[in-house]
C-alpha cells in the first residue's frame, strides 16, 4: 500500500512538472503582455505532432525532437504575435487567440487526421524497491523541470529576461528606458508558444494523442497560473506540481472524473479566496 | 540642443498643451514651472515619445525627434525620469539600473556607468540587492534619476523630483542636479516647487493652462511681479 | 418599474408594433410554407437570439464578459432532460423548470463570482462551465454520465419551433424594456464606472446579481426546448465552449451592448455557418476562426457602425439613430 502511494505521488508530480511547463508559457504571455492565450493548447498539440513526425519519418530520437519543437513553435509564436496578437490585450486577446485555436486545430485535423498517434519509444518502468515509476513519465518530467528552471534562469539572469520582467511591471517605463518593447514581446510570445510545444513533445512519449490534445489544457493551464499567481514565474512551477499531485491522488482514490474537475474547482476557489494566487504578491 | 516649436498635444480631442515653443541650450539647467495641470508632464511625455503631438515640431541636435518610438529617443541621448518615479517595484535596485543601461551595448561601459552612479548615490550601492519597491520615497527618486543616467544621456528630463520627498533629501537631489550640469549633462527640469525650480535654473519658462506665458533666466523670473504674485504668494 | 416597461412598450409605436405583428405572422405561417429542415434552421437561429440577448444583459449592458455562458444553456437542457427521463414530468413543465434550474445556478454562483472583474470573471465562468461538465459526467445515476441521455420524441418540431420563436421575441422585448428602466440604466452605469455607480447610490452588488440571474434564466429555457427537439444530450454538447464562443462572436459581430446586435448576429451567422457547412464541410471551423480573428482585428465594435454608415449613405438614418439611442 505504501509503495502504491509513493508511486502515485511520483507519477502525479511527474505529470505536474509537464503541466508546469504548459502553464509557464501561458503565465509569461499573460503576466508580461496581458494576453490571455487560449491557443496554448494547440501549440502543445503541434509540439506532440512534431515529435511524432520526426520520430516516425526520420527516426530521430524523440528526446532530440525538442530541439525542433522549441524553435519551430518559437517562430510560429513570434509570427502570430507580430501579425495578430500585438495590439490586443485582455478580453479581446482571449477571443483572438481562440480564433487562432480554431484555425490551427481544424487545419491539424485536416492535415494529420483525427486518429490517435503515439510515440512508443521509452517503455516499461523502473522498479526502485517496490516503487514502480514509468520510464517515459520520469524522463519527460526531468526534462520538463529542467526546461522550467532554464526559463527561470533566463528571466532572472539575462538582459532580455530582465527586460521581460520590467515590461511585465511597467511597459511604458521599460520603453522609456530604451527597451524595444514590441520586439521583446514578440520574443516573449515566442517563448510562450515554445514552452507548451516542448511539453507536448514530452507528452507524446507518455500517452496517445490526436489533434484535440490541447483541449484538456485549455482551462487546466489557467488553473495552474491562477494558483501560482499570475505573472509569478516560480508560482507556475509550484502550481503545476500541486495540480498534478492533487489530480493523481483523487484519481487514485478511485475517482477519475473528480480528478479532472479538481483543476477547475481550484481555479474558482483560488479566485474567490485569494485572487493573487498562493505565491502572488500583487494582483 | 533641444528645440520645440509650436507644440500642440491633445488627450483625445481635448488639447492639454497649445502652441508651446521653447529651447534648451547645451550645458544649462532649464526649468519649466507652472501650477498643477498646466501641461508640464504632458510636454515631457511628448519629448520622451510616449505622447503623440498633434502639431508642431521637436528637434534634438538638429534632428527631428517627434514620431520616433520612445525606445529610440533614448538612443538619441535623452533620458526621461517621469513623474511618480515609476520604479520597477519587483526588480532589484541593481536590475533597475541595468534596465536603465539597456541601450548600452558594451558590458564594461555598463560596469563603468554603474560605478559612477553608485559614487553619486552611495545609498543605492548599499541597497543594490533590495527590491525597488521597498525603498523609501527619496531613495526611489534617487534610483529613478540614477536609472535615467545609466544610458549616459546628454539631456536628462526630470519631472517633479521633489514631489512628496523630505526637504533634506530634496536639497541633496538639487545639489546632485547642479553637479550633473557641471559634469556636462544638460537638464530639463519640471517643478511645481517654483522657488526651488527657478533658483537652480539658467533659463526658465512659465506654463499656464497649456500656454507658455513667460520666459527668462531663473533670476529674472524670480524677480518678476507675475511670478512673485501668482506662484510665490508675495 | 412596471410602469416604465409598459411605457417603453407603448413607445414602440405603430412601427414597432407592426414589426412585432409581422414577425408573429411570419413565425406562424412559416411551418406551412418551408421545409422542416428550414424550420429547424430557424429554430437554431431563435435559440442563438435567446442566448446572445441573454449574454448581452450581463456582458454587454453590465460589462461582465462571460466566457462560460453555455453553462446556463447546458444546465437548462440537463434539468429538462432529467426531469422527463427520470421523473416523467410533462415536458412543457420540465422546459420551464430548465429555466428555473439555470437561474438557480446563476443565483448561487452570482454573489462570489461577481466580485471578480474583467479577465478573472471571464475565466472563472469558463472554469465553472468546465467543472459542471465534468461533474455532470461524474454523477452518473442522476445524469446518465458521459454517455448522455436519450429521450423518446414527445413534442413536434413545429410546437418547439414556435416556443423558441416566442421565447426569442420575449427576450428581445425584455432587453428592450430593461434599457428603459432604472434597472437597465444602473447596469449601464455599472459598466461605465462601478465606483461612480456606487457613489450615485446604486446598489451595485444587487443589480449585478439580478442581471446575472436574468441572463441565466432564458438560456436555460432555450436549452430545455433544444433538448426536447433533438432528444439527446451529453456533457460534451451541453457544455461545449464553442457555444460560448459562438455567442460572443455573434453578439460582437451584431453589436455588443445593443438591442439589435444579438438579433442581427445570429441571423447572419446561422446563414453563414449553414453555407460554410455545406461548402466547406472539413474547414468550416477554421473559416469561422478566421472570421473571429478578422473581427477582433478589424471591427471591434461589430457590424453596427458599418450598417449605420451605410444607412446614412442611403438616407434612412432616422431609423437607425432612433434604435441606437434606445440601445444606449
Ligand atoms: N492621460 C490623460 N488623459 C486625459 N487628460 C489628461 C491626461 N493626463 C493629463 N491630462 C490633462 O492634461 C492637462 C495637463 O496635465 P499634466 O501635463 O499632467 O499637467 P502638470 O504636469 O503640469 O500638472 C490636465 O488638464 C490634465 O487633466
Ligand atoms: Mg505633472
Amino acid at each position: 500500500m505504501f509503495e502504491a502511494w509513493v508511486t502515485v505521488l511520483i507519477s502525479g508530480l511527474a505529470m505536474g512538472a509537464i503541466y508546469a511547463l504548459v502553464a509557464g508559457g501561458l503565465n509569461l504571455t499573460w503576466g508580461v503582455m496581458n494576453v490571455v492565450n487560449m491557443a496554448h493548447g494547440v501549440f502543445l498539440m503541434l509540439g506532440a505532432y512534431i515529435t511524432f513526425m520526426a520520430w516516425s519519418y526520420w527516426g530521430i530520437n524523440p528526446l532530440f525532437t525538442i530541439f525542433l519543437s522549441f524553435p519551430i513553435l518559437f517562430a510560429l509564436g513570434a509570427l502570430i504575435n507580430r501579425f495578430l496578437v500585438r495590439r490586443t490585450v485582455g478580453l479581446a486577446s482571449m477571443l483572438l487567440t481562440f480564433g487562432i485555436f480554431m484555425v490551427i486545430e481544424n487545419l491539424a485535423v485536416v492535415g494529420f487526421g483525427g486518429m490517435y498517434r503515439s510515440v512508443r519509444f521509452f517503455t516499461g518502468s523502473y522498479d526502485i524497491m517496490g516503487v514502480f515509476v514509468s520510464k517515459p513519465r520520469i524522463i519527460a518530467a526531468g526534462i520538463a523541470v529542467a526546461m522550467s528552471l532554464l526559463t527561470y534562469w533566463f528571466l532572472k539572469k539575462t538582459k532580455i529576461g530582465v527586460a521581460i520582467r520590467a515590461i511585465s511591471l511597467d511597459r511604458m517605463m521599460a520603453e522609456q528606458c530604451g527597451v524595444n518593447t514590441n520586439q521583446i514581446c514578440t520574443i516573449t510570445f515566442g517563448i510562450g508558444a515554445a514552452q507548451p510545444a516542448v511539453a507536448g513533445s514530452l507528452m507524446s512519449l507518455i500517452f496517445a494523442f490526436n489533434p484535440m490534445l490541447g483541449r484538456v489544457f485549455l482551462v487546466k493551464a489557467f488553473a495552474i497560473v491562477v494558483l501560482g499567481g499570475m505573472g509569478n514565474f516560480l508560482g507556475a512551477l509550484i502550481g503545476g506540481l500541486t495540480i498534478g499531485l492533487v489530480e493523481a491522488v483523487i484519481a487514485f482514490s478511485g475517482n477519475l472524473h473528480l480528478s479532472e474537475a479538481a483543476g477547475f474547482i481550484i481555479i474558482i476557489l483560488i479566485l474567490l479566496l485569494r485572487p493573487s494566487g498562493i505565491m502572488g504578491r500583487r494582483q | 540642443m533641444l528645440e520645440a516649436n509650436g507644440l500642440r498635444i491633445c488627450y483625445g480631442a481635448v488639447p492639454a498643451v497649445h502652441d508651446v515653443t521653447f529651447k534648451v541650450q547645451e550645458g544649462q539647467i532649464v526649468s519649466i514651472i507652472g501650477a498643477n495641470g498646466a501641461g508640464k508632464t504632458t510636454l515631457l511625455k511628448a519629448i520622451a515619445g510616449v505622447q503623440r503631438i498633434s502639431a508642431g515640431r521637436i528637434s534634438f541636435l538638429g534632428e527631428k525627434l517627434d514620431g520616433l518610438p520612445a525606445n529610440q529617443i533614448v538612443t538619441k541621448g535623452i533620458s526621461h525620469v517621469p513623474e511618480g518615479r515609476h520604479i520597477f517595484s519587483e526588480l532589484s535596485v541593481k536590475e533597475n539600473l541595468l534596465i536603465g543601461a539597456y541601450t548600452v551595448k558594451d558590458a564594461s561601459e555598463v560596469e563603468k556607468k554603474l560605478r559612477s552612479v553608485y559614487k553619486t548615490f552611495p545609498i543605492l550601492e548599499e541597497r543594490s540587492a533590495q527590491r525597488g519597491g521597498t525603498l523609501s520615497g527619496g531613495e526611489q527618486q534617487m534610483l529613478a534619476i540614477a536609472r535615467g543616467l545609466m544610458s549616459g544621456p546628454r539631456l536628462l528630463m526630470l519631472d517633479e523630483p521633489s514631489l512628496g520627498i523630505m526637504p533634506t533629501v530634496v536639497r541633496q537631489i538639487f545639489d546632485i542636479v547642479k553637479k550633473l550640469r557641471s559634469q556636462g549633462t544638460t537638464v530639463l527640469l519640471v517643478e511645481q516647487n517654483v522657488k526651488k525650480g527657478l533658483e537652480i535654473a539658467d533659463k526658465a519658462y512659465v506654463l499656464q493652462t497649456g500656454r507658455c506665458v513667460l520666459e527668462g533666466t531663473g533670476d529674472e523670473l524670480l524677480r518678476s511681479d507675475m511670478v512673485r504674485k501668482h506662484y510665490l504668494g508675495l | 418599474m412596471i410602469k416604465d416597461v409598459a411605457r417603453s412598450l407603448w413607445a414602440l409605436g405603430w412601427m414597432g408594433g407592426g414589426a412585432i405583428a409581422a414577425f408573429v405572422v411570419l413565425l406562424l405561417v412559416a411551418p406551412w410554407v418551408v421545409s422542416p429542415y428550414v424550420v429547424s434552421l430557424f429554430m437554431a437561429m431563435f435559440m442563438y437570439i435567446v442566448v446572445c440577448s441573454s449574454w448581452n444583459i450581463i456582458s454587454g449592458f453590465t460589462g461582465y464578459v462571460s466566457f462560460g455562458h453555455v453553462v446556463f444553456w447546458g444546465v437548462g437542457a440537463y434539468v429538462t432532460a432529467v426531469l422527463v427521463w427520470k421523473f416523467n414530468y410533462p415536458w412543457p413543465l420540465a422546459v420551464m423548470l430548465g429555466g428555473v434550474g439555470s437561474a438557480f445556478l446563476a443565483t448561487i454562483v452570482s454573489y462570489p463570482i461577481l466580485k471578480l472583474t474583467g479577465i478573472y470573471f471571464a475565466i472563472s465562468m469558463l472554469a465553472l462551465a468546465e467543472a459542471i461538465k465534468i461533474l455532470t459526467s461524474h454523477f452518473r445515476s442522476v445524469t446518465g454520465g458521459g454517455g448522455g441521455i436519450y429521450l423518446r420524441p414527445m413534442a413536434s418540431l413545429n410546437i418547439l419551433y414556435l416556443m423558441m420563436g416566442f421565447l426569442a421575441l420575449a427576450v428581445v422585448l425584455v432587453c428592450y424594456s430593461i434599457t428603459h428602466t432604472k434597472f437597465g440604466r444602473s447596469l449601464l452605469t455599472i459598466r461605465e464606472d462601478e465606483t461612480a455607480a456606487e457613489s450615485l447610490g446604486i446598489n451595485i452588488t444587487r443589480r449585478k446579481i439580478q442581471a446575472l440571474i436574468l441572463s441565466g434564466l432564458f438560456p436555460g429555457i432555450a436549452g430545455g426546448i433544444y433538448v426536447m427537439n433533438v432528444c439527446f444530450i451529453d456533457p460534451a454538447t451541453a457544455f461545449d465552449i464553442s457555444i460560448t464562443v459562438n455567442i460572443i462572436l455573434m453578439t460582437t459581430f451584431g453589436g455588443i451592448g445593443t438591442i439589435i446586435g444579438p438579433v442581427l448576429g445570429p441571423v447572419a451567422f446561422t446563414a453563414l455557418s449553414e453555407f460554410l457547412w455545406a461548402s466547406f464541410p472539413f474547414l468550416h471551423r477554421a473559416i469561422l476562426g478566421a472570421i473571429l480573428i478578422a473581427m477582433v482585428m478589424g471591427m471591434p465594435n461589430g457590424i453596427m457602425p458599418f450598417m449605420v454608415r451605410f444607412a446614412q449613405w442611403v438616407g434612412i438614418r432616422e431609423f437607425f439613430s432612433r434604435r441606437r439611442e434606445a440601445s444606449q
